[in-house]
């Protein structure tokens, strides 16, 4: 099968007056690392709402693995393979970093009021779920605050706890918006070294907003460039790279 | 003092778990056998009420759904099983799971539109209910059933049974037998939010779209939640009855629905133990406050009785204060000074290289602050 893993085709998507997309195509091969930038307002995480079935766009289809996204509510989208973070957070601070990365599994588990009140199968369950939730920590060397209450943690560390939820849902698509934020130099030199670990040890396709060019460059297998909602590259780092109108659309920003 | 350490689930752990709940079971046992009747009536009334702050928890402490209209539910319970006892002839325990599945269908069926509004707006809508339910109650097209304004007795029979090692008067009967149901509804509760579904609703109270992107469904969870809510706020109706024989239009109003939140806050929302001390709260913190406003200097007898809802809500307003969070959390953050739970690290954990030892990490609350 040949078909592309993700395939956004003509997606529109307005607030009143303002068009956050503009009939936005383009696909997602499998195992492919995507990079998905572009400016301030650009539309990226407003794609990213779209795939995770948090907004309905106004026109347009989106295809996962041939099938039709838009007729899927948000809370399957973790069941069919798709998880993400955000860009802002959003995390459960009352929980521990632990229960979090449990949350994640939620969809892959079964227990519901009455199994779990007169625990039924808690125990096996939750203990596998525990003990995943710790390998996930451990891989991504967040064993120290597994036990520990989101709320006051710092952004950066919520950053890579988002990404363990993420991954205990085991997607087939993970989406993330802006690993890298908050994150210094070096942090940033690491995070892509354990992103394309996790793309080979857990048999994903990553779609990343990224503001940080160096990590994104270096990292995608293609780019895809927005700008003020429509599409104005798409292509290999290098090819996007010299483009003039990515060069047009980043100038004055002092990202490129 | 040094911080003591101790290993959840470790022998340590057990000891101290079987240490606390047989001294819970001990003191039920001793007030069971040395409290007058008066008294016994009261230690009663805590075990029903506290199942009802169990179910207000569920929905506002764990949910963040502000359904404050719950005293509805409690008086639907007592009503319930007032009428199924007196008139239709249906023992008291087989009124029980009635009263629960009625309770739950009904909140399930309230959950719906609460899907739709939050908030103040959710506050204030079933706080209609509650102010709605006398007028329900005192409806002539119900008054064959529910005794109009006068309310309804049932005088249930419960006496304590022959194989008993020992003997009890039948109101502390009545006491053991709440405090036995209040005490398997605490387990089942519980377990409940220790657990996957503990975690989805309390995810969903967090961030609603964080859970439902993580394949946490809001709309089933939350009227699930909805549900159990309300079936333990009718259970906690119906144990009433065993304790207090009569059931009035304001036994589900606004005044039951204010001390309901009252006792929640000063347990402490978002615990399950809160739910006890907000038991204990509820029945005697009125009392209490009598008695103190009547020692006030300067105050006569008679101006302390006037004077004693001030001072309760004085006491109110001080708790709200000193401990934030309610009683369970603050004597949590006291014991926090001298023992800390360390969770099991799971057994099949991989040996990872690059990790760091484990440095002693607070407890993990299963139970929300
Ligand atoms: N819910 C919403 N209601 C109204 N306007 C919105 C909404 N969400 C996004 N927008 C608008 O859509 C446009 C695209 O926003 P979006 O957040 O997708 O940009 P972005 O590319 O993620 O930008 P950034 O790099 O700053 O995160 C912006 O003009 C934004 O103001
Ligand atoms: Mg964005």
């Amino acid at each position: 099968m040949d078909m592309a893993l993700l395939a956004v085709d003509d997606v529109t998507v307005r607030f009143g007056g303002i068009v956050a997309l503009s009939d936005l195509s383009f696909e997602v091969e499998r195992g492919q690392i995507c990079g998905l930038i572009g400016p301030n307002g650009a539309g990226k995480t407003t794609l990213f709402n779209c795939v995770s079935r948090v907004y309905q766009p106004t026109s347009g289809s989106i295809f996962f693995d041939g099938e039709d996204l838009l007729s899927v509510p948000a809370w399957r989208t973790a069941a069919k393979g798709i998880a993400r973070t955000f860009q802002n957070l959003a995390l459960f601070p009352t929980m521990t970093v632990a229960e979090n990365v449990m949350v994640g599994a939620h969809a892959a588990s079964r227990q519901n009021w009455l199994t779990a009140a007169l625990r039924l199968r808690t125990h096996r369950e939750d203990d596998q779920l525990r003990s995943q939730a710790w390998e996930l920590l451990t891989y991504l060397g967040l064993q120290d605050i597994a036990f520990r209450p989101c709320a006051g943690l710092p952004f950066g560390t919520l950053k890579r706890v988002e990404i363990a939820r993420a991954l205990a849902a085991r997607p087939r698509l993970l989406l993330l918006d802006e690993p890298a934020s908050g994150l210094t130099h070096a942090e940033v030199a690491e995070l892509a070294d354990t992103l394309r670990a996790i793309r080979s040890d857990f048999d994903l396709t990553i779609l990343l907003v990224e503001h940080h060019m160096q990590m994104v460059m270096g990292l995608s297998d293609n780019v895809v460039v927005l700008d003020f909602g429509k599409k104005i590259a798409d292509g290999t780092p290098a090819l996007v790279r010299e483009d003039p109108a990515v060069v047009e659309a980043y100038l004055g920003s002092g990202v490129a | 003092m040094t911080t003591r350490t101790i290993q959840h689930g470790s022998t340590e752990h057990r000891i101290w778990q079987v240490l606390l709940y047989g001294g819970i079971a001990a003191v039920v046992l001793a007030i069971a056998l040395t409290q007058p009747d008066y008294r016994m009536a009261q230690f009663s009334a805590v075990a029903a009420w506290s199942v009802a702050l169990l179910g207000m928890n569920l929905i506002i402490g764990y949910g963040g759904q502000m359904a404050l209209g719950h005293s509805a539910f409690f008086g639907f319970g007592s009503y319930l099983t007032a009428i199924l006892y007196a008139d239709y002839g249906v023992s008291f325990v087989g009124t029980l799971p009635i009263s629960a599945l009625a309770g739950a269908a009904i909140g399930f069926l309230l959950g719906l539109p609460a899907l739709r509004i939050s908030g103040l707006y959710l506050a204030l809508v079933t706080l209609a209910l509650a102010l709605a339910f006398p007028a329900i109650a005192k409806m002539d097209q119900l008054s064959a059933l529910t005794g109009g304004a006068n309310g309804k007795l049932a005088y249930i029979q419960w006496l304590p049974p022959t194989w008993l090692p020992f003997t009890v008067t039948s109101a502390a009967w009545v006491f053991l037998t709440l405090s036995a149901f209040a005490a398997v509804l605490f387990l089942l509760a519980s377990n409940a939010m220790r657990s996957r579904v503990g975690r989805a609703v309390v995810a969903l109270r967090d961030n609603q779209i964080g859970a439902a992107v993580s394949g946490v469904h809001p709309a089933t969870w939350k009227t699930s939640t909805f549900a159990v809510s309300a079936a333990y706020a009718s259970l906690a109706g119906s144990l009433m009855m065993l304790a207090v024989p009569i059931v009035t239009p304001d036994s589900g109003g606004f005044l039951v629905a204010v001390t309901l939140i009252t006792g929640m806050v000063i347990g402490g929302a978002g615990t399950i133990s809160g739910a006890v001390i907000g038991g204990v709260a509820v029945v005697w913190l009125p009392e209490l406050s009598k008695h103190w406003a009547g020692a006030l200097p300067l105050v006569s007898e008679s101006d302390g009785t006037a004077l004693s809802t001030a001072v309760y809500g004085a006491v109110l307003i001080l708790v709200v204060f000193v401990m934030p969070g309610g009683v369970v959390t603050f004597v949590r953050r006291l014991r926090a000074r001298f023992v800390v739970v360390v969770p099991q690290v799971p057994a099949t954990s991989p040996p990872v290289a690059h990790a760091a030892p484990l440095s002693p990490t607070p407890e993990l609350e299963m139970e929300r602050p």
